[in-house]
């Protein structure tokens, strides 16, 4: 079953003579479960793609569908409870609010989301995640890999349809790029978690189901290279 | 490329791409130093007008000297210290008689003047013009019209004769003669040798000198220059014909001198010059003028106008420094990365200093000239749209211009550039302090609260984890409004720099604002004159005398006033309102009618112990129209109260009085009854000199005779009552003429109740005591005063003054005017720099958080969550910086009060209550408005584009 399906999408930044075609028709569909890679030079309109996929942004033509939902037929608020619910992302600069400390900013959408927290739940994710008695350390206090698993948690926390890494491991040394891309392989094996991933990473790719790779906004290859 | 070229584009393409913030930040430098350069200016151009103004009434010589030494002027001239130098040599005295010195003192004093008399000299010319040659002399104007040097009346063109002289001093024989001079001059007063009873005098020398003079012109003022011991001068013009009448006695005649200085800055330095260059001679200083020209001499009012000045430039320079600190600081925590990587690639800590500290002289360059520019552009238009107002307040005399000080330009450029300077200091030293790796940590940018630092994110959160967001302790912010409430919160108290300075800049608002509207509450009262607007333009007031050869009468004097009114009614341009013949009176009011502090407060009220109140009233007969007139204006019936058989008068409610350090308003009279009015007998060869209260609590009267004996009597032998009056009602107006409250109590009858009160009957001892008022609207003030008084001057048979109430309206309109002028430009720019300044920092700090905002919304915050979330923030730091603002601008405005209440007597404390109510207005709009398009600026339009990390 098809969990996220793109149809004929495109983004265009600016307009006149200075336009950008970030993005020029494209199409492919993410099967549940799936772990895709999305690799390409850089400009070449991967981070575009994935914010697409995750309802951040807006296309200018073409449509997204994430659980045979139309993402683009929402207006701004349902678009947010989308982001929510549906949708984890984790960027290759960790991007956690500095305010809140780790346990609050894993719960953030939950919050955002009015529900209660789910403790089970949280403590099964600190645990898998090592992050036991940093609960409520504030960003700062953390090293990089520290930051980076805390933003998985807050991006697994709700359980979303698809997790969308942005280069992941682009700021980690190499035993803690290891140990990242474990726990979302892990979470990907053991718990069915929808995975697309944009790596440079050649080795990161290869660990895929699937590598698509995007050239000047387009798709200029999707290939399978697991079942 | 250098280091500087390099340092130069990088500096500029940072600054063109902040647009707005720069456009700020130079406007705010430009504001601060227009209002210093305005405020100097000011004071510049006010010292200039004062200079002005004294040397046309008195000239502008800095000092005089006289001497009889010529060489010693001949050097004097040479002397590089001395500027101008104008000589007049004493000619000789005419003696008047001792009829005419009645009138016109014992001598004329006859000078002879040169061509700079004219210049240095104030010799005010009410007709004609100054003398050209030695047989042409001006006059004192009160010699206009007379016969006193000639036969017929003296005019211009008159031949006068004088027999000059010499004064001497008598000294009897034997005595020392130690220090008296040969002769007496100018300065001396007359010293008459008949009252001297010890034999000194003096008399008049007749030097044989009989001069001839055509009279061109008369003077009018009587100024320092032309002023004298006894009598006044005349002036001529010296030439080669000219005698002195020394010289005719063999003596060597006296000149003096007036003279500028050039270079000397200090009062003693002219004296010793003066002394140096006329051989041990006091001079004369021109005190009054040296003030204004920079050479010191400590008067009180300059200490409260500089006091002022310094407060108020504080203050202006607290905001400019702010908001300049608030653009740096900012400008560099947003570069933070951009500075890292210039030290990762080799850039010195100094380099990265100077960097910041150019862009600051790059502002300040910009600025500090369009600020002066403005600054005199806008006192100019200040002070031209004011100066005909300024010049009449500050006593006319000269024109108020624009006088722009080379001194208080560059101080004013000096004060903004060390603003500047100051302001950008740390946050230069702030970027030099970030290093290499701050170019890749995205978090360096949070300054932690102390409790941060130390791992636990706060003490409540002990056990692990319970649910985060759950609120905890009052937690306003999260119980009212969710989860953005408590993002905001933990914004707030995690993250304290920002807030603070947010908090800041609203505080500083405050502040700025209400200081304005302390000065223009204080400024203000000060010039509100206290009495109410009359409603009248003139008032003419005719005091009775004896002597005057008029009918003695008192029913005489009032057909003669009467007649008086209805001539000056008949006046074109003027309407009549209303006149009065009044008489202060002993009055005794029964206790249960007079106000509560009467007795305390009016120095002739006292109590009696039968319940009586004793005092002296004014008892105001009223012409009947105006009486008539009145009556029907507060709706009383004219019938019940003009009825001569049935005399009932009107009393004002109120009175002024005094509680012993300030006066004030108080109720006389409470209620209506009857009141005796007392008359007190003529006693031959005594005049009663006061009344007061017996021991036996009575009311005793005292006589006094002319050599100083004194009688005490009880009043029921000194006096009768004349009659009771009943008070039918009391009044809180007035007719116009009788004015509403007066230093008496005050009791109004129709004139027609003269015969009935048995005024017109009294003698003239009563009638002494009659004061005559009459009052006038007219639409030419100016011109109907003049033509009153001059009418009054020769028709009048007693003493008579007109008072032009009008224009002394017009005057405190006018002052009002300036006043407020200018505290409300003054209170604009604060204003204009206080929103600047909470602008500038609220956008930025939200500009700076674009990234934080991406992710949350990334992350799934709504708009509307957002927006709550931003509001309550908003709220927080709105709060205490109003509340801090509020403290703060009352502690301030007790210093402005400080130093106002040195000069101004009788100033209160008084908080701007209404000023306060719109600086916390005007701040909420502030901040709402900045943080709108702080949002607007924020508010990725590009989401990708906040995230992306490789934009530095």
């Amino acid at each position: 079953m098809d969990i996220l399906t793109i149809q004929h999408l495109t983004k265009v930044y600016g307009s006149g003579p200075t336009a950008t075609r970030a993005l020029d028709d494209v199409s492919f569909s993410v099967a549940a479960g799936e772990f895709v890679a999305i690799v390409g030079s850089s400009g070449s309109g991967k981070s575009t793609l994935l914010h697409l996929m995750g309802g951040v942004d807006r296309p200018t033509s073409g449509t997204v569908f994430l659980n045979s939902n139309d993402v683009y037929a929402r207006n701004d608020e349902e678009l947010a409870v989308l982001r929510r619910r549906e949708v984890g992302i984790v960027y290759q600069f960790y991007n956690l609010i500095p305010v809140l400390d780790v346990v609050e900013n894993m719960t953030l959408p939950v919050a955002l989301d009015g529900r209660p927290v789910n403790q089970e739940r949280l403590a099964e994710l600190v645990q898998t995640l090592g992050l036991q008695g940093r609960e409520h350390h504030l960003p700062n206090q953390l090293s990089g890999g520290q930051q980076q698993r805390v933003a998985i948690g807050r991006a697994l926390m709700n359980a979303p349809s698809i997790l969308l890494a942005d280069e992941p491991t682009g700021n980690l040394d190499t035993r803690t790029s290891r140990e990242i891309m474990a726990i979302l392989r892990d979470s990907n094996s053991r718990l069915g978690q929808t995975l697309v991933v944009i790596t440079h990473d050649e080795d990161i790719a290869l660990t895929a189901d699937r590598i698509i790779a995007i050239e000047d906004g387009r798709i200029a290859r999707d290939e399978r290279i697991r079942k | 490329m250098s280091g500087t070229h390099v340092t130069l584009s990088f500096t500029l393409r940072t600054l063109r791409k902040n647009r707005v913030r720069t456009a700020v930040t130079i406007l705010g430098i430009a504001l601060s130093a227009a209002l210093l350069t305005a405020v100097l200016t000011t004071l510049s151009s006010l010292t200039s007008f004062l200079y002005d103004q004294e040397a046309s009434q008195q000239g502008a010589w800095h000092a005089s000297v006289s001497t009889t030494d010529d060489q010693a002027i001949e050097n004097a001239r040479a002397d590089t210290r001395i500027g101008d130098l104008s000589v007049m040599t004493d000619v000789g005295y005419a003696h008047l008689s001792e009829a005419e010195a009645r009138n016109y003192g014992h001598y004329v004093a006859v000078q002879a003047i040169d061509g700079d008399a004219e210049q240095l000299c104030s010799l005010p010319l009410s007709e004609g013009r100054l003398p050209q040659n030695s047989h042409e002399i001006v006059l004192y104007s009160l010699f206009r019209g007379t016969s006193v040097f000639s036969d017929e009346p003296c005019q211009i063109g008159s031949q006068i004769t004088m027999d000059l002289g010499a004064r001497r001093p008598l000294v009897p024989d034997g005595s020392d003669t130690e220090g008296v001079p040969d002769y007496l001059d100018t300065s001396f007063g007359y010293f008459d040798p008949q009252e001297g009873s010890d034999g000194f005098g003096e008399e008049f020398v007749n030097a044989g000198l009989r001069q001839t003079y055509t009279v061109v012109g008369f003077y009018q003022q009587n100024n320092m220059i032309t002023s004298i011991g006894t009598g006044s001068r005349a002036f001529t013009f010296f030439d080669k014909d000219t005698r002195t009448a020394l010289a005719a006695l063999g003596e060597q005649p006296t000149k003096t001198v007036y003279f500028t200085t050039v270079g000397l800055g200090k009062a003693s330095d002219i004296q010793a010059c003066t002394t140096d260059l006329f051989d041990a001679t006091q001079p004369r200083l021109h005190s009054s003028l040296l003030r204004y020209t920079g050479i010191n001499d400590g008067r009180a009012i300059w200490d409260t106008l500089y006091q002022m000045a310094a407060v108020l430039a504080v203050v202006i320079i607290a905001a400019s420094a702010s908001l300049i600190y608030n653009s740096f600081a900012i400008s560099v925590a947003e570069r933070t990365r951009q500075f890292g990587l210039l030290a990762s690639i080799g850039a010195s800590r100094k380099q990265l200093r100077r960097m910041v500290r150019f862009e600051a002289l790059l502002l300040a360059v910009i600025g500090v000239p369009l600020g002066l520019a403005l600054g005199i552009g806008g006192s100019f238009v200040v002070l031209e749209a004011l100066s005909p107002a300024l010049s009449e307040v500050l006593g006319g005399g000269a024109r108020f211009g624009l006088h722009v000080d080379p001194v208080s330009l560059a101080v004013a450029a000096v004060l903004s550039l060390v603003a500047v300077s100051v302001s950008a200091w740390l946050p230069s030293r702030r970027a030099a302090r970030v290093s290499a790796v701050d170019a890749v940590r995205s978090t360096q940018d949070v300054r932690l609260a102390r409790r941060g630092r130390t791992g636990q994110a706060s003490p409540e959160q002990a056990s692990t984890l319970d649910d985060p967001w759950k609120p905890r302790g009052l937690a306003l912010g999260t119980r009212l409004l969710g989860v953005p409430g408590a993002i905001a919160q933990r914004n707030a108290t995690r993250s304290r720099g920002k807030g603070r300075v947010a908090v800041a800049s609203l505080l500083l608002a405050v502040v700025l604002l209400v200081t304005a509207g302390a000065l223009n509450l204080y400024l203000g009262t000060t010039v509100r004159v206290v009495s109410d607007v009359q409603p009248y333009d003139i008032r003419v007031q005719g005091y009775s005398s004896p002597e005057d050869g008029s009918d003695q009468s008192a029913q005489g004097m009032l057909d003669d006033f009467a007649t008086l009114y209805a001539a000056l009614s008949g006046f074109e341009g003027v309407e009549a309102a209303g006149s009065s013949a009044s008489l202060s009176v002993p009055v005794s009011i029964p206790s249960s009618l007079v106000g509560d502090r009467v007795v305390e407060g009016l120095d002739s009220a006292l109590e009696t112990n039968d319940g009586t109140v004793e005092t002296q009233a004014t008892l105001a007969f009223v012409d009947d129209e105006s009486y008539r007139a009145f009556l029907e204006q507060v709706g009383l019936d004219p019938q019940t109260y003009m009825d001569p058989a049935h005399p009932r008068a009107l009393a004002n409610h109120q009175v002024l009085g005094n509680d012993g350090s300030t006066y004030q308003v108080m109720d006389m009279f409470v209620g209506t009854g009857s009141i005796q009015v007392y008359a007190y007998e003529n006693r031959e060869g005594w005049y009663r000199s006061g009344e007061f209260l017996l021991p036996n609590g009575q009311m005793g009267v005292m006589y006094q005779k002319d050599d100083g004996t004194s009688m005490d009597v009880a009043r029921e032998e000194g006096a009768q009552p004349s009659y009771t009056l009943e008070i039918g009602a009391v009044t809180d107006e007035a007719p116009a003429v009788v004015g509403r409250s007066s230093w008496m109590p005050v009791i109004m009858v129709p004139q027609s109740f003269a015969p009935v009160l048995g005024v017109s009957d009294g003698e003239v001892s009563e009638a002494t005591g009659l004061v005559f008022s009459a009052a006038f609207t007219a639409e030419d003030h100016a011109a109907a005063a003049k033509d009153i008084k001059a009418f009054l001057d020769s028709n009048a048979f007693f003493e008579t003054n007109v008072y032009d109430a009008a224009a002394e309206q017009e005057q405190t309109e006018m002052l009002a005017t300036v006043v407020e002028t200018f505290s409300l430009c003054f209170a604009g720019i604060l204003t204009l720099i206080a929103v600047a300044n909470v602008f500038n920092t609220l956008v930025n700090s939200l500009v700076l958080r674009r990234r934080e905002f991406a992710v949350l919304k990334s992350v799934g915050m709504g708009n509307k969550a957002f927006n709550r979330m931003i509001a309550w923030e908003c709220v927080r730091y709105g709060l205490r910086g109003l509340a801090g603002g509020l403290i703060v601008s009352m502690a301030v405005t007790y210093l402005l009060f400080n130093a106002l209440e040195a000069s101004i007597s009788g100033l209160t404390f008084m908080m701007p209550w209404g000023h306060m109510g719109i600086a916390v207005m005007v701040v909420i709009l502030a901040t709402v408005a900045s943080t709108a398009y702080g949002l607007h600026r924020s508010r990725a339009n590009n989401v990708v584009e906040a995230l992306r990390t490789d934009v530095l």
